[in-house]
């Protein structure tokens, strides 16, 4: 169980600090390696938006707003505001 | 794990992100701009991007002398005395920093840019440079000095806790559901949360060399003092108890250079510590040498020349915490790998945002729904009945399906 839920997020934690370390140690290659190795974690996202099917359909905030009735988008909310309990 | 582990496991990671969320959204929207600041300066016209030549930590026959260029730095700012000298690597010019006292705090220094293959004084230049100034500033200290800088350090020690606790709460919530999954056409809230886990997950790593090695950063004035205070002071040994050399009596600069140079060969300097400040005792130039690749850059080796004989008083190897402390810097900053590796900075930058943003949604949306339902509901524990919600979310989803 924990294995499989943690297996791909653990390849891409090693991928992003090899490219972090490997940029540290000098230039030319190992900075194109540590581009292609941290773009694996931002790729991730947009393969998961484009596999959901959902990147086009949930993004339109007056859609969601409406249905959730929750009353505000992600995008629009005021971040300095915190609720009143 | 129990239910009740992952229910404290839960309130760790509510209660570290709340107290860390705002400080942490400020960092990362002050960071942003700050991770392309060369390219700032440079496209808004500041005149020490546009320099070019011989770097100035170089060995040079076309260099003006380190005296000569001091002097004219305090003639411009009479009655102060010398702090540090500071050389560039990628073009010939330099820093001369002056204050009103050796131990003057970094807001009553002044500094002073010369290009020391003309000579020149180089203004302070451009719009964006005062921008990514103003930027620094609130992302370093909030402007409130050393204690803005600590309280900025413990709420990125907090904001850690926050991620080590939301990786032990991704497991239940991802029990039943695959890697990536993003339900985003149910609720709100079940969108943000995948967001929230699948962003966390992925931008993991990042966070947390960014986030600690910003800490490390915001320590710098305590790890500088533990510094002077054992190696700067088992070099000075012999200087112990002596009263600090006057002003009056600090001898050349360029001859200092000369023997630090001889000590510790083929590296160049990244910058000069005149004697009383945090970086050197009360009688020495203090030569900080750097090497030449990005790693090495940042692993200073230290020569103490007696300021007013130019004698070799001791050179060794900064110790292993100030290494880390000076490799936090690229590690933070993420400008050591090209214009493409700072692309990637400011998008996991982002992402951060987005992990923050969707938290503090989802914390919104789960009181404000807790409300709206019945009062038992009230007591429940968010990640538990998230949890439930999620994996039967995802049953039905998979069942549907097949």
């Amino acid at each position: 169980m924990m294995r499989s839920t943690f297996a791909v997020p653990t390849l891409i934690a090693l991928a992003t600090v090899f490219g972090l370390v490997l940029a540290l140690t000098g230039g030319g290659w190992r900075d194109a390696a540590a581009w292609i190795t941290l773009a694996i974690p931002v790729a991730t996202v947009g393969w998961a938006m484009a596999t959901s099917g959902g990147s086009s359909r949930g993004a339109r905030p007056a859609r969601s707003v409406a249905r959730a009735g929750v009353g505000m988008a992600f995008s629009a909310m005021p971040l300095t505001q915190v609720p009143a309990e | 794990m129990t239910a009740g582990t992952v229910r404290v496991w839960g309130l760790i990671h509510k209660w570290t992100s709340l107290v860390c969320t705002l400080f942490l959204l400020m960092l990362c929207v002050t960071g942003l701009p700050l991770i392309f600041h060369e390219e700032i300066d440079s496209l808004s016209g500041s005149p020490a991007s546009q320099a070019s030549g011989i770097a100035a930590s170089r060995e040079s026959p076309a260099f003006q002398s380190l005296d000569s260029t001091l002097k004219r730095a305090l003639a411009q700012r009479p009655g102060e005395v010398p702090l540090y000298m500071a050389f560039y690597d990628d073009r010939p010019l330099m820093t001369v920093t002056t204050g009103a006292r050796p131990d003057v705090p970094v807001d009553g220094m002044k500094i002073q840019t010369f290009n020391r293959m003309t000579g020149a004084v180089i203004p302070e230049g451009g719009g964006g440079h005062a921008i990514t100034e103003f930027l620094l500033q609130l992302h370093i200290d909030m402007f409130l000095g050393l204690k803005g800088e600590l309280f900025l350090g413990v709420m990125g020690l907090v904001f850690i806790a926050a991620i080590v606790s939301g990786v032990v709460v991704y497991a239940p919530f991802m029990r039943k559901l695959d890697f990536g999954t993003l339900r985003t056409t149910r609720s709100n809230r079940l969108k943000w949360l995948d967001y929230h886990n699948l962003v966390g997950i992925v931008a993991l790593a990042w966070m947390v060399v960014v986030g600690l090695t910003g800490v490390i950063n915001a320590f710098v004035t305590p790890i500088t003092a533990i510094w002077q205070a054992n190696e700067l002071s088992a070099m000075t040994r012999d200087y112990a108890g002596r009263p600090p050399l006057p002003v009056s009596r600090y001898g050349s600069v360029d001859r200092a250079m000369a023997t630090a140079r001889r000590a510790i060969p083929g590296m160049d300097p990244q910058f000069i510590a005149f004697p009383g400040g945090s970086y050197s005792s009360g009688h020495h130039y203090a030569v900080f040498f750097q090497g030449s690749t990005p790693l090495t850059k940042n692993l200073l080796t230290t020569a103490l020349v007696d300021a007013e004989t130019g004698q070799l008083t001791d050179a060794r190897p900064m110790p292993w915490y100030f290494k880390a402390l000076s490799l936090s810097r690229p590690l933070h900053f993420g400008d050591y790998g090209g214009l493409p590796l700072k692309l990637l900075w400011a998008a996991l930058d982002l992402f951060t945002i987005v992990v923050l943003g969707s938290g503090l949604y989802l914390w919104i949306a789960k009181s404000r729904g807790l409300r709206d339902r019945e009062p038992a509901a009230r007591g429940a524990y968010p990640t538990v009945a998230g949890a439930a919600i999620s994996t039967a979310q995802s049953t039905v989803s998979k069942g549907n399906a097949r």
